[in-house]
């Protein structure tokens, strides 16, 4: 148990550096007019970088935010799952809900970053900064790890019950 | 879930006036969980537990455990 809080507050620690670190990677793509890497463009499309202002930066920012956003929110819940860890709760409830969250908040990284490769191209040509172009791309690997997550949640909640029973038993 | 077993550790502990703590001691368990046995809250009890009970009470498992059909229409 004690190994399991040490390591866990170790985590916890990471799990914040990373969440601070998102948003200043965001800002620093943007800061140094890196669009292409902050919007995921695929290769070979040119960006127009003197129509990205006013309407054209708040689209471009918009949608270059979607993905960090699905990544804060899967750090932050880790940070409190890794907070419980720390505290020695296990085989809780809002242990396997904390779980759970996690597995759909990995789910949603693949969903947000398909969402953001396909209405960027569309909106980029709206505020015509790139020449007319629409992309797809396939991501599985978050959604994949999601629902596995999500299948560890249901076996978590098996131990928990297994737990509450085993408190019963004199 | 009611069930029809009955625990009675309280009227043997009565019986030998005898306090749950000083039996929880005796028997290595802790208050509570004998409580939890007591209050008939439990859901399956140990044969370590019963024996060491019976043990120590110099009783047998069915002055503990007593099957009441009609208590599950309490």
């Amino acid at each position: 148990m004690k190994k399991l809080k040490t390591t866990s507050a170790r985590l916890q620690v990471l799990a914040l550096v990373f969440f601070v670190l998102t948003p200043c990677v965001v800002a620093l793509d943007a800061g140094t007019g890196a669009w292409a890497e902050l919007l995921n463009m695929p290769q070979g499309i040119s960006l127009d970088s003197t129509q990205i202002s006013g309407g054209g930066l708040l689209a471009v920012l918009a949608l270059g935010s979607i993905k960090p956003i699905a990544y804060m929110v899967a750090f932050y819940l880790l940070y409190k799952l890794l907070g419980l860890y720390r505290m020695g709760v296990i085989f809780t409830a809002e242990n396997v809900a904390a779980i759970r969250k996690i597995g759909w908040a990995l789910v949603s990284i693949d969903i947000a970053a398909m969402l953001q490769t396909l209405i960027t191209g569309p909106v980029l040509t709206f505020f015509q900064i790139t020449p007319g172009h629409i992309s797809a791309r396939l991501e599985v690997g978050f959604l994949i790890v999601g629902l596995f997550v999500v299948l560890i949640a249901y076996v978590m909640d098996m131990g928990r019950e297994l737990k509450e029973q085993d408190s019963l038993v004199i | 879930m009611i069930m029809a077993i009955i625990v009675n550790v309280d009227v043997e502990l009565a019986k030998r006036k005898m306090k749950l703590k000083d039996l929880a001691e005796a028997i290595g368990i802790t208050v509570q969980n004998l409580s939890i046995l007591k209050t008939g809250k439990a859901r399956a009890i140990r044969f370590s537990t019963l024996d060491a009970i019976c043990k120590h009470l110099d009783c047998q498992p069915g002055d503990i455990l007593e099957y009441r059909p009609d208590a599950t229409e309490e």
